[in-house]
Order: structure tokens, then C-alpha cells, then sequence
């Protein structure tokens, strides 16, 4: 029995001492609240056991009466601790809602027991008895059912969360639990009232009714199988034994199962840890995409603004923008639309939509009046969830299909709304907030290109100005003062020939020739300089080769052209214009005031770091001129102004009696711009 | 006491307890008519009702023990024009309908608020009957300790205190249920409750402190009562006297806790959820009590010419 004893308060002294030192080290363990609890019931039961072993061998009386007395204490005290660690263990995970009133359904019952096990201490039995009993009746029994539940609850949780080992020995917790309440919470001394009446140790029945000892015993009955006699006589082991036995499971069990948390900690980091890689996986996935999509929209944005840069033509800018922007943003269908001329509606301008991008030609006029509400407000606006499907008719042009989204941006020019640009899909997937946002910053890059047109319009119109007042002045300078020059010569002849004076006659002819023979040059150079233009089929340096083969015949001065260009010029349109107004100027020079006998071009591509560059030279062995001769200082500076207004740079250098040589750089477009025109986004 | 006697105090202790309670719920429902809707009305007094129909039930399952042949129990009924029993027990079943109808009146929370009332106010008088007679059937003049009015007094005090103390405990743990089930429906129902803490502490320190006087009272007529009381007073205070002492004790200790969390409730230290347990053990302490005061009532008699 000794040993059984002893072993029963080990059982118990090392659950306790198990739970403690899990206590200490575990993190964050589900049941770690409640360990202390269970520490201190294995600790208090456990000495309990130890107390029972000694109170069974030959101790002093003194020291059996100090055991009884250390005993009364730790029964109830083990108990209540055994109870709250049952009650915390059941309600470590949320209980149902229903059983909020299994407290209220059992304070009634509780009340009467309490009352009831109250009543039993006025008896004349030692008081160690109803001690024993209603500790383990009210402590004990629903303490070790509660963990047992508890435990139960705890393996069905880990099966669902497929820890299928650790909910096993929760399971075996749970049932060693029960086991444990059954054994050690029901059996019981024998006692004149309640269950111990017919549940004891000592095969003593009452009659609980009455209070009296019945007289009748039945040997088979299923009260005798809970005594100890039949215990003993039955499995050969007394019933301490199988307490024993029963708290060795339940230490073995319980241990085991908190050291599982471990592993179930193991396995969260585990799983948290995959969940992280896939996270940050998937983060990465995403910001390649939106890497990718930040660098289409950057293409595409260069590309428009490269367009407006070499002042292409803007209808071609604004196909180019809508068909882009539509497959960037998966839409349907997207359009411009501008105010027309009056003021008075919203016309379509152009449209984008599954294998269709064109300019419109006929008017047709925008009535949807999200889209007029945009331009009347100035703000950008995308369709939302409760959209009302009237809303959202007519926004997509030339299709026939309806919109279940959109998203309009106002064109602003100066602040002023001057129409709007609109993108719409037929699936119900809405446009976000960035959508908006490229949107919006493709609508100024149309704003820009359509001022960018206009401007080049405006120029269009300046230069044929420009050029008029030229050929006006042009006329004025040459035709005109020859003409008047004539109309005296024609008078002086006139005299002449009334005073017969026939020396003087020829000599006048002689002159009036000379000053024809000027203007009939001035007036086939000028012939040749309108004539020479930049459209034609053959190529700049074909057109220059021609001029100066035409300048040549008509001034009569030798000329040279080196084409040292082995590819093509790949200068901007504009550059080209002013490098054939600079030649020009500069031949016009050497006609008018090199005297020269010779004049040399040349014309080359050079690489530099910056990028690529034309050279051409005009050189002359005429007469050259000093820095400060004020009759070239004006057609020089146009020539250097028209240079730099590309980019470019103009060098004269003349030495008197030496010559003259004009060399002017202006600069390439770069290789990636020029393929980037070529390419369109798929 | 053996087991067979412990059937009267699980009768009496909650017959008092249900008419208590039911008597304390209407007037928390006559209070807050005015505040709220009548289907928040019955929303709040439904669960109750039913606890309080089940607690009927369980006394009457309970008072069965205590008889030889509990088949034959409804015989006690036909002498209700002659015996107090049988009055006792006719107006125990009839306090169980009428608290039955009523609960299953309340299923539709949206009609017979009227009818609900009535029925309501109809049952609390049946309820109170019942423990009139519950407590004339003690005036035996064989039982000195019993025969006084002090006992009346007494049953009444118990019905009250019990009645506020398990209302609160049951009015607190629906409030937890709604709050799990229904949270939207706390915003209405908190308040009631709220209100309804402050007075049912009031009310029941008010019966803690009745029910001691009377006790004394009681103790003080049998000391100066013949032989028979004498010898009651003799075994209340020799025997008895841990259990009378423990009865006080428990009385002091569960008003006190309801009045301390009424207090902090009313302060707002403390939300009424906080009060669950509280409000619970405080229920707990005063049935313990109030079941030892019963027990004591029934052990310390002495039949006068034994």
C-alpha cells in the first residue's frame, strides 16, 4: 500500500512539477493560463498522496494527528485548484453560445448540494470524513469532468486543424480525465447521506431517504462493484492501485500533450513561415507586373511626347494615344471628343475599339451626360457600383455594345475645358483610382499634342508670311530699283536720242544691259530657291546636289558637292528646313559678294557622345571679307539664329583675299526615337 | 434531515424563489414601458418567464419526494375549501399554467402585450397566494416556533430576496447571451438592466435587513415561549449554531457583493457584462442562505406535547 501511495503522490508531484516547468519555458502555449493551476493541484494532491502513505505506516500520533490536519487542509484546497483548472481548460476555447445558461440552469441544484454537504458537518463522524466526501463530490468529480471535457474539446479542435497526433493525446487526456473523476471523485468513505450512501468504499448501504443503514445488501449489485473489497477481489489490485494507475495516465497524457504544443508551435512558425514566401512571392510577382506596367506607359508616354516633339502630324498623335491607352487599360473602347468651334456641342474626334482605330470625320455629337458633366465640372470621373445603367448608355461610339464601366478625364487647355477622353469595358470590373490617373495623364499629353498643332500651325502661317515679305523685299531691292534704274535709262536714252548724241546712247545701253543681267540672275535665283523643296521624293542631299548643279549654271561658278553621308540624315523635319534656308543664305553670299570662281559642300554625319550630328560646309575662294563688313552681319546672324533654333551651331570664319567658309552642325534625332516612331505598342 | 424532508425546502425555496421573480420582472416591465418598444419589452421578460416556468416545474417535481404515494398527489387537491394544503397546492398548479400560457403567449413577441400583462399580474397574485398559503400551512399551534406571524413575515422577506436575487442573476446572464447572439440588441437592453441593478440592490439589502430582524424576533419568542420553544432555541443555538452563524454569513456576504457591483455599475467602474459573475455568486450566496435558513426552519421545531 506504501508503495501504491507513494507512487500516487509521485504521479501527481510530477504532473505538477511537469506542468511548472512548461510554465516557465513555454511561449505562448493555448493552455499556458492554466498551468500554474495544475501545477499547484499536482503539488497539493500530490502531497496529499504522501500524506496518506505516511498516515498507513507506524508514525507517532502526534505527527498522524498533524497529517489529518495538513490532510482536511489539502483535500478541498487540491480540489478548488483541480476545479479551476477544469473550468479554464473547458473554456480555453469559446463555448456555444447556449451554454451562457448552463450556470443559471445549474445554480438551483449547486445551491442545494452546497447547503446539503453544509448540513452533513453537524454529524458525529470525524470530520475528516465529510471532508473527504464533499471534496470529492463538489471539487474533484466536476474539476477532473471539466478538464476531461476540456481535453475532449481540445482534440477535436487539433483534428480539425489536422494535428492528428496531437489530438490523440488529447484524447488520452481527456479520457484519463474522466477515468480519474470516476475513480477518485465518486468513490467515496461510506456516509448516511447523499451518493456515499450507496457509493463507498466499505460495502455500507443506507437507505438515503430515510438516513437509516439498510439492512439489505446485495453482493452483485452494481453498487458492490465500486467498493473496495470487490475491487480487490475482482483485478487482484486494490482500488489505490488503480487511482495510481489513473494518475499516471493522467500525468503521462498531460505531459505528453504539452510537449506537443511545442511542436504545434514548430509547425505554426512552419506554416507562417510558407505563408510569408508565398506573400512575399506573390509581392514580387505583382511588382514586376507593375514594374512592367509602369514601363508600357512610360514607352507609350514617351513615344507621344517624342511624337509632339518633331511636331507630327496630330491626328496620327491621337490615333496613336487611343489605340495604346485602350490596351493598357483593357477597355473596350476609348475616344476623344473636342468642343466644336461655336461652343455649342461635344463632337467625336477619334476612337479606339477592337480592330478599329480612326479619326471621325463626320460630326457626331457627344450626349452622355456623365461625360458632359465631366467637361461642365473639370474633373475626372469613374463609373461606381450603383451606376444607373441609363448613365452608362451611348459612351461607347461606333459599337453597339453596352458599358457596364467607364472612366472619363476632362482636356484642359489654360484651364479651359476644351473636351473630354473617355475609356469604357463591357465586363463590370470597375476602373480604380490609378486608371484614372494614367488616364488623366495621357488626357494632357492630347492637350499638349493638339496645342503643339496648333502651334506648328500658327508657324505654317508665320513662315509663308515671312517668306512673302522676303520675296517682297527681295523684289524691292532687286527687280524694283532695276525697274526704276531702267525707266530713267529709258528718259536719259530718250534725251539722248533727240540730241543725237550716239556715243553717249551706246554707253547708257551698254549699262541698262549690265543692270538687266543682275536682275535676270536675282530673279532665277529666287525662281530656284522657292522651287527647291524639302518633300520631294529624292531625298535631301539629291535636292541640295540639284540646287547647287542649277546654281552653278547660273552663276557660272564651279561647284563641288561631297556627300559623305552613308545613311540617312535622320534630322528632325524642321532641322531640315533651316539646314536648306542656311545653304541657301550662304550661296546667295557668294553670288552677290565672294567673287568667287569656286564654292565646295560638304556634308557628313558625325558620332558624339551626346549623340549624332550633320556637318555641312560652304567653302568659297572668293574674296572673303573682314569680321566688321556690316553688308554680310545680317544675313549672317538669320543663318546662326536659324542653327540654334534647332539645336544646332553656326561657324563662319573669312580672311580677305582668302575666302570664305561656313560650317554649320546641327544635331540627329536619337536611335531609339527614331525606332520608337516606328513601333507601335501591341 | 434525511432526503424525504430535504423535498420541502426544494418545494418552498423555489415556489418563493418563481413568485419573487416574477414579481420583480413585472415591475422592471411596467418601469421601461414608456422607454422601449413592447416587443423589446417581451424580448427582455421572455427567457425569464421560461426559467421561471421551469423552476415552477422543478418545485413541483421536487415536492413529490416527499411523499408516500406521489401518484395519488392529486388527491391532496380536494379539500381546498377546508385545508390550506390543498389550497397551497391548487394554486401551485395554477400558478404553473399560468406562467406556462404565458411563456407560450410570448413566442410572438409582436402581439398580446396586453394580454401579456394581465396574465403576467394575474400569475404574480397566484404566485403570492401560493406563498401565503405555503406559509399559514406552518401555523400549527402543535409547532410553537412556527406559530407565529413572524413566519408569514419570514416567507415573504424569503420571496422577495429570493426573487431580486435570481431575477438579476437571470437578467444579467440574458444579457451575455444577446451580447454573443445579438449584440445590436444590447443598446437597448443594457440600460434596463442598469436601472433595474441599482433599486434591486436597495430592495434586497432592505429584505436582508427584514429577514435578520425577523430571525431575531423569532429568536426572541421562543426564548421567552414554554418548554417546546425553548428546547427549538436550545437546538438552533447548540446545534445548529455553525449553520445559523454560516446562514448570516452567506445573507451578508451576497447582498453585500450585489450592492458593492450595483455600486460600481452605478459609478462606471464596472459595465454590466463585468457583472456576470459577480451578480452570480452574489445569487449563489443568498440561495445557500436563504436554503439553510429553510433548513433550519424545519430542523429546530419541537412538536408541543410530545
Amino acid at each position: 500500500m506504501m508503495i501504491i501511495d507513494f507512487f500516487y503522490g509521485l504521479a501527481f508531484g510530477g504532473l505538477g512539477l511537469a506542468a511548472y516547468l512548461q510554465y516557465r519555458q513555454a511561449g505562448e502555449l493555448p493552455l499556458k493560463k492554466q498551468l500554474p493551476w495544475l501545477a499547484a493541484f499536482g503539488f497539493a494532491y500530490g502531497t496529499t498522496g504522501w500524506i496518506e502513505m505516511f498516515l498507513v505506516s507506524d508514525v507517532s500520533t502526534e505527527l498522524s494527528e498533524a497529517l489529518m490536519v495538513l490532510r482536511i487542509i489539502l483535500q478541498p484546497l487540491s480540489g478548488l485548484l483541480l476545479l479551476i483548472f477544469g473550468w479554464g481548460t473547458l473554456t480555453q476555447m469559446p463555448l456555444p453560445s447556449w451554454a451562457i445558461f448552463i450556470p443559471g440552469i445549474l445554480i438551483v441544484p449547486i445551491a442545494f448540494v452546497i447547503t446539503y454537504a453544509l448540513t452533513t458537518f453537524i454529524t458525529p463522524s470525524p470530520i475528516g470524513i465529510p471532508v473527504d466526501i464533499w471534496s470529492r463530490y463538489l471539487m474533484y468529480l466536476p474539476g477532473s469532468i471539466l478538464a476531461g471535457i476540456g481535453f475532449l474539446r481540445q482534440w477535436h479542435a487539433q483534428r480539425e486543424h489536422g494535428y492528428r497526433d496531437v489530438g490523440n493525446l488529447m484524447l488520452g487526456a481527456g479520457i484519463a480525465f474522466l477515468f480519474e473523476a470516476f475513480v477518485v471523485g465518486l468513490v467515496v468513505p461510506a456516509a448516511p447521506y447523499g451518493p456515499a450512501s450507496y457509493y463507498n468504499y466499505d460495502r455500507s448501504i443506507y437507505n438515503a431517504f430515510l438516513g437509516e443503514q439498510s439492512g439489505v445488501f446485495k453482493p452483485y449489485g452494481l453498487t458492490s462493484w465500486l467498493d473496495y473489497a470487490r475491487v480487490l477481489e475482482t483485478t487482484g489490485v486494490p482500488i489505490q492501485f488503480w487511482r495510481m494507475l489513473s494518475a499516471i495516465s493522467v500525468t503521462f497524457f498531460v505531459v505528453r500533450a504539452l510537449g506537443v504544443f511545442d511542436r504545434i508551435k514548430k509547425r505554426q512558425v512552419q506554416a507562417l513561415q510558407e505563408e510569408r514566401d508565398r506573400a512575399q512571392k506573390m509581392a514580387f510577382e505583382a511588382e514586376i507586373a507593375a514594374r512592367q506596367t509602369a514601363e508600357n506607359w512610360t514607352e507609350v508616354l514617351v513615344n507621344v511626347s517624342q511624337r509632339i516633339t518633331e511636331f507630327a502630324n496630330v491626328d496620327s498623335i491621337l490615333l496613336y494615344i487611343v489605340e495604346n491607352a485602350r490596351k493598357l487599360l483593357q477597355s473596350d473602347f476609348i475616344a476623344i471628343a473636342l468642343i466644336n468651334d461655336d461652343y455649342a456641342c461635344l463632337e467625336l474626334k477619334c476612337f479606339s475599339k477592337d480592330g478599329m482605330t480612326e479619326m471621325v470625320d463626320n460630326s457626331m455629337i457627344v450626349e452622355n451626360p456623365l461625360i458632359l458633366n465631366v467637361l461642365l465640372t473639370s474633373r475626372p470621373y469613374r463609373s461606381q457600383e450603383n451606376e444607373s445603367p441609363e448613365s452608362l448608355e451611348n459612351v461607347c461610339f461606333c459599337n453597339g455594345q453596352s458599358a457596364n464601366a467607364v472612366a472619363v478625364v476632362p482636356l484642359c487647355l489654360e484651364n479651359n475645358p476644351i473636351g473630354a477622353l473617355w475609356i469604357a469595358r463591357e465586363e463590370k470590373e470597375l476602373y480604380s483610382e490609378t486608371d484614372l490617373i494614367w488616364l488623366a495623364c495621357l488626357a494632357d499629353q492630347v492637350v499638349i499634342a493638339i496645342q503643339h498643332g496648333l502651334m506648328a500651325s500658327r508657324l505654317q502661317s508665320l513662315s509663308v508670311i515671312e517668306e512673302r515679305a522676303r520675296i517682297a523685299r527681295e523684289m524691292h531691292d532687286g527687280l524694283a530699283q532695276v525697274l526704276g534704274y531702267l525707266n530713267l535709262q529709258v528718259q536719259t536714252l530718250t534725251a539722248l536720242l533727240e540730241q543725237n548724241k550716239l556715243k553717249a546712247l551706246q554707253s547708257e545701253l551698254r549699262q541698262m544691259r549690265e543692270a538687266i543681267q543682275v536682275a535676270h540672275a536675282d530673279v532665277r535665283e529666287n525662281i530656284l530657291s522657292l522651287r527647291t523643296t524639302l518633300a520631294n521624293e529624292k531625298g535631301l542631299a539629291s535636292s541640295i546636289k540639284e540646287y547647287l548643279e542649277e546654281f552653278g549654271i547660273q552663276t557660272g561658278v564651279e561647284t563641288q558637292f561631297v556627300n559623305g553621308l552613308e545613311e540617312e540624315l535622320n534630322l528632325s523635319s524642321l532641322a531640315e528646313v533651316q539646314l536648306v534656308c542656311i545653304l541657301q543664305e550662304a550661296l546667295t553670299n557668294v553670288r552677290k559678294h565672294a567673287n568667287a570662281k569656286k564654292v565646295e559642300i560638304l556634308l557628313t554625319k558625325e558620332k558624339e557622345n551626346e549623340g549624332d550630328y550633320i556637318r555641312f560646309k560652304v567653302w568659297d575662294d572668293g574674296i572673303g571679307f573682314a569680321s566688321c563688313d556690316s553688308k554680310r552681319s545680317f544675313g549672317l546672324q538669320t543663318m546662326r539664329e536659324r542653327a540654334h533654333s534647332v539645336g544646332g551651331k553656326l561657324i563662319v570664319q573669312s580672311t580677305p583675299g582668302k575666302g570664305t567658309r561656313v560650317e554649320c552642325r546641327l544635331p540627329c534625332l536619337q536611335q531609339e526615337n527614331i525606332r520608337k516612331q516606328t513601333i507601335v505598342y501591341p | 434531515m434525511n432526503l424525504r424532508e430535504w423535498a420541502l425546502p426544494v418545494y418552498t425555496i423555489l415556489m418563493q424563489l418563481a413568485s419573487g421573480a416574477m414579481l420583480f420582472l413585472w415591475v422592471v416591465r411596467s418601469i421601461n414601458f414608456k422607454h422601449n418598444s413592447k416587443e423589446e419589452i417581451e424580448e427582455m421578460s421572455s427567457n425569464p418567464v421560461f426559467v421561471i416556468l421551469l423552476t415552477i416545474g422543478v418545485a413541483m417535481a421536487g415536492s413529490h419526494f416527499h411523499l408516500s404515494k406521489p401518484y395519488f398527489s392529486f388527491l391532496a387537491m380536494l379539500n381546498v375549501n377546508s385545508s390550506w394544503l390543498s389550497r397551497e397546492i391548487v394554486l401551485t398548479v395554477l400558478f404553473f399554467f399560468s406562467v406556462g400560457i404565458l411563456s407560450f403567449l410570448q413566442t410572438d413577441k409582436s402581439k398580446g402585450y396586453r394580454l401579456n400583462t394581465t396574465l403576467g399580474w394575474l400569475s404574480i397574485g397566484l404566485g403570492l397566494a401560493n406563498v401565503y398559503c405555503m406559509s399559514v400551512v406552518y401555523l400549527l399551534p402543535t409547532q410553537e416556533a412556527w406559530d407565529t406571524p413572524f413566519t408569514i413575515i419570514s416567507f415573504y422577506g424569503s420571496t422577495l430576496l429570493l426573487g431580486i436575487s435570481a431575477l438579476a442573476a437571470l437578467l444579467v446572464l440574458d444579457l451575455k447571451f444577446v451580447e454573443i447572439r445579438e449584440p445590436l440588441k444590447l443598446i437597448n437592453r443594457t440600460p434596463i438592466i442598469q436601472r433595474a441593478l441599482s433599486w434591486f440592490s436597495v430592495v434586497a439589502v432592505a429584505m436582508a435587513g427584514l429577514i435578520i430582524i425577523t430571525n431575531f424576533y423569532q429568536i426572541s419568542l421562543l426564548y421567552h415561549g414554554s418548554e417546546p420553544a425553548k428546547t427549538s432555541l436550545q437546538l438552533l443555538l447548540e446545534i445548529y449554531w455553525v449553520l445559523l452563524a454560516m446562514r448570516f454569513v452567506l445573507l451578508f456576504a451576497g447582498v453585500g457583493w450585489l450592492a458593492i457591483s450595483a455600486y460600481l455599475l452605478r459609478k462606471e467602474r464596472k459595465t454590466v457584462n463585468e457583472l456576470v459573475i459577480p451578480v452570480y455568486v452574489s445569487c449563489l450566496l443568498v440561495l445557500i442562505g436563504e436554503i439553510l435558513g429553510r433548513f433550519l426552519f424545519y430542523a429546530s421545531h419541537v412538536r408541543l406535547g410530545m
